[in-house]
């Protein structure tokens, strides 16, 4: 089993959770969002974020609106709707009980 | 140096190189295509080319003027590919029914995108990895295989074709008559490669180059492709191997002969078109001075049929210049695209090409077809009629007496004396050259000739002859009996004397010279007879030492009292001769009267010393000889002449004077 592989999955999982939680605490154009997953290691290809933000968006979990930009066009400022937060809220728990799953297997000795 | 063009992208202008641009385009399609299935796509593409724009930016903020390819690799490298964006969605296994039906979606979309996958493989020349025009190595990326096999088996199909027709040595395979002419399919191969070379497209750029490789067409490719250096093989590079010098040197042979033949072609075409053009605004008169004149297309026989060719010439001349113009633009086209001084037409364009080259050569043939025989057939009547008017005129200005007799024979017989007399079934034809005596081609003596034995011939000449006693002598020779030669003295009775049948070898004027050649072979031959001896030499050796059949006629004693009139000649005719005439044909020369001084006792000629014969001889001269024509036939000098005759080397000469020639 190849780790890339294994990790980008884990990632792929993650992605949609962490892109929620990070518009939850401030809404973002999407360059500022992709350059806060970069930091944080989670994006390989800029291009995978646009096809998720029109997914959540569809969803309804989160809306845009245009706004215009010191320099050039203006540009899509992204935030999370009520359902997002909503969505996000069930998300953190589906985390906490991961998290306390992974933990538990982690440290029980057997 | 790299083109640079200016694009907008949302509203932004940015200066970008055009392969940089080639592939940034390429990219953004890719994009479109693969996520134009996708609910959303479109805004997701447009997304996805605001971000392209902002990354730009942020390179045109670091001072950059023109966008080049390295930047728009490193985009899409950033970026990701189309189908790399998609998978990081949820995965395969169904979390809810929309994903679900959105990754079905997804995997019929990952097909058409980028307009290829490895279905969609195409036939490409290999610019850069070619011995001739890169079809093989085309081949080979198509078909698999590595390149040099393909080559090898290439040339050697071509080479067994060609040779195994010389060697035979494919008589063993089954049903090997059927291939009429094995050379015909090495012919085939040689203009299947051709004709492929001209249809298959060039991969010159990196998604051609993918589409031939049969890759996919994704940005990552198409960075790799990009990235790789692709340079026209050099003559000095990768020619390790010796099959590879031998393949690059019959290459590069083979395509020098190409572009020769090709060069040829082209300059061929234009002086095509120039003629035709010539032909369509030139004034008759400037035409004539540089094409000459001719008299068949003034005559009745073109006339009567131009009103019926007008049509079918003017669209010769049209689709001549069609096809001829797209021969020689699609030749001058590829060799400057060969050394890079043009870029390769489209496939489109080659299409075209193709379609109207052939529609031309279909009209140009056609019209060919349809004028070619009717002025062919104008052309023979024409040729025909002028050559029986010529016959007619020729007929008319070259009868003498009734008889017709062609110019320079006529020539011959009036400089000489003679007259035609009979002529019945001659053939139209009285003297003839070329088995001369000696091997002299150039003199003409009288001869008929008839194949059916029918010819009665007459021929004589007439002198006037003073008191005296004269000997006629004079060359005949006959292949059957009954010609002779005859003399009539004034209003005498004919004097025959037939010639012996010896044929056109031997005869007795060779066996005797024959034999003085052979009795002075080891002995010198006496200084004043020098000339002479070469003479007989000469006559010896004529006809390759076999001789022409020549036979001396001699009329000895002509005894004259008064001046008195020689008629005589050669005959044949049997109302005259008593005799029929059996064979096909005789001939006469070297008619000659002497004046034989001791006229009491007849001279008779000695075979074994024939210098005594001539010694003191005496010739009559005819009109129109001067000494110097009679040193020549008496194989003498004019000092001798002179010397023997008192005379001054100036001194004229008059008919009928005696003069002594040894």
């Amino acid at each position: 089993m190849d780790v890339n592989n294994a990790k980008s999955q884990m990632r792929k999982g993650m992605l949609e959770y962490c892109i929620l939680l990070l518009l939850k605490r401030q809404a973002a154009y999407a360059s500022d969002i992709i350059q806060q997953l970069k930091e944080a290691d989670l994006l390989v290809v800029e291009g995978t974020l646009y096809p998720l933000l029109t997914r959540l968006k569809k969803d309804g979990l989160l809306a845009y609106e245009w706004q215009e930009s010191t320099q050039g066009p203006p540009r899509k400022y992204y935030c999370l709707t009520a359902d997002g937060l909503q969505f996000l809220t069930e998300l953190d728990l589906a985390w906490s009980e991961i998290e306390r799953t992974v933990s538990v297997l982690k440290h029980t000795k057997i | 140096m790299k083109k640079n063009i200016t694009i907008n992208l949302c509203e932004r202008l940015f200066s970008i190189d055009e392969d940089a641009y080639e592939m940034l385009s390429t990219y953004e399609q890719s994009l479109r295509n693969y996520f134009r299935s996708h609910e959303g796509g479109e805004e997701i593409a447009e997304d996805i080319e605001a971000r392209i724009a902002e990354l730009l930016d942020e390179i045109k903020a670091q001072g950059t003027e023109a966008i080049n390819i390295n930047h728009v690799t490193e985009i899409i490298h950033r970026l990701g590919k189309p189908e790399e964006m998609d998978s990081l969605s949820p995965d395969p296994s169904p979390v809810g029914e929309g994903n679900n039906k959105e990754q079905t979606f997804t995997n019929s979309a990952a097909l058409p995108f980028g307009g290829a996958g490895r279905g969609t493989k195409r036939l490409y020349r290999d610019p850069y990895d070619k011995k001739l025009s890169g079809v093989l190595s085309g081949f080979a990326a198509y078909f698999g295989g590595d390149v040099l096999w393909w080559r090898i088996g290439y040339v050697g199909a071509v080479l067994l074709c060609f040779f195994g027709s010389t060697f035979n040595f494919l008589w063993w395979l089954p049903g090997h008559h059927f291939y009429f002419n094995i050379e015909f399919w090495g012919f085939a191969l040689i203009i299947a490669y051709i004709v492929l070379s001209i249809l298959m497209p060039v991969a010159w750029n990196p998604e051609d180059r993918l589409r031939m490789k049969g890759k996919e067409i994704n940005p990552q490719n198409l960075a790799e492709e990009v990235s790789q250096p692709q340079t026209v093989q050099e003559p000095a590079e990768g020619q390790k191997g010796c099959i590879g010098g031998f393949f690059f040197i019959l290459g590069t042979l083979f395509r020098w002969c190409i572009y020769a033949f090709g060069a040829f072609i082209a300059v061929i075409s234009i002086i095509g078109i120039i003629i035709l053009l010539a032909g369509c605004f030139m004034s008759h008169e400037t035409w004539e001075t540089i094409f000459g004149h001719n008299d068949f297309f003034c005559s009745p026989e073109y006339l009567a049929i131009e009103p019926m060719l007008k049509i079918p010439l003017g669209i010769f001349v049209v689709s001549g210049l069609l096809f001829l113009g797209i021969t020689a633009y699609t030749i001058i086209h590829s060799l400057l695209n060969e050394f890079k001084q043009m870029p390769p037409m489209s496939y489109r364009q080659r299409i075209i090409m193709l379609m109207m080259w052939i529609v031309g050569l279909v009209t140009v043939g056609s019209s060919v077809v349809y004028c070619g025989p009717k002025i062919d057939k104008a052309e023979n009547e024409y040729h025909k009629r002028i050559g029986e008017e010529w016959d007619v005129r020729d007929r008319k200005e070259n009868t003498h007496d009734g008889i017709y007799i062609q110019a320079q024979e006529w020539e011959f017989l009036q400089d000489n004396g003679w007259r035609i007399l009979k002529a019945d079934g001659c053939n139209d034809r009285f003297t003839t050259k070329g088995q001369y005596l000696t091997d002299d081609s150039d003199v003409r003596y009288l001869d008929c000739y008839d194949n059916h034995h029918r010819q009665r011939y007459r021929a004589e000449r007439t002198d006037t002859l003073q008191p005296g006693t004269y000997q006629l002598t004079c060359a005949a020779r006959a292949d059957g009996t009954g010609a002779f030669i005859y003399a009539i003295l004034g209003d005498g009775q004919p004097q025959f004397k037939e010639i012996p049948a010896t044929g056109d070898t031997g005869g007795d004027i060779w066996v005797k010279a024959d034999r003085f050649v052979r009795y002075h072979r080891d002995i010198a031959i006496p200084s004043d007879s020098v000339a002479y001896g070469n003479y007989q030499c000469e006559l010896a050796e004529a006809n390759d030492h076999k001789g022409y059949g020549w036979n001396r006629i001699i009329f000895e004693s002509i005894r004259i009292t008064k001046p008195t009139i020689l008629r005589y000649g050669l005959t044949s005719d049997n109302t005259f001769t008593r005799h029929t005439w059996l064979g096909q044909w005789f001939s006469a020369t070297d008619f000659e009267i002497t004046l034989v001084e001791e006229a009491k006792i007849p001279i008779r000629e000695e075979l074994q010393d024939t210098s005594k014969v001539h010694k003191g001889r005496i010739v009559i001269v005819r009109s129109g000889e001067t000494l110097a024509t009679i040193a020549k036939r008496y194989h003498t000098t004019v000092k001798e002449l002179c010397r023997l005759n008192h005379l001054k080397s100036s001194s004229p000469l008059h008919q009928g004077q005696k003069l002594r020639v040894r």
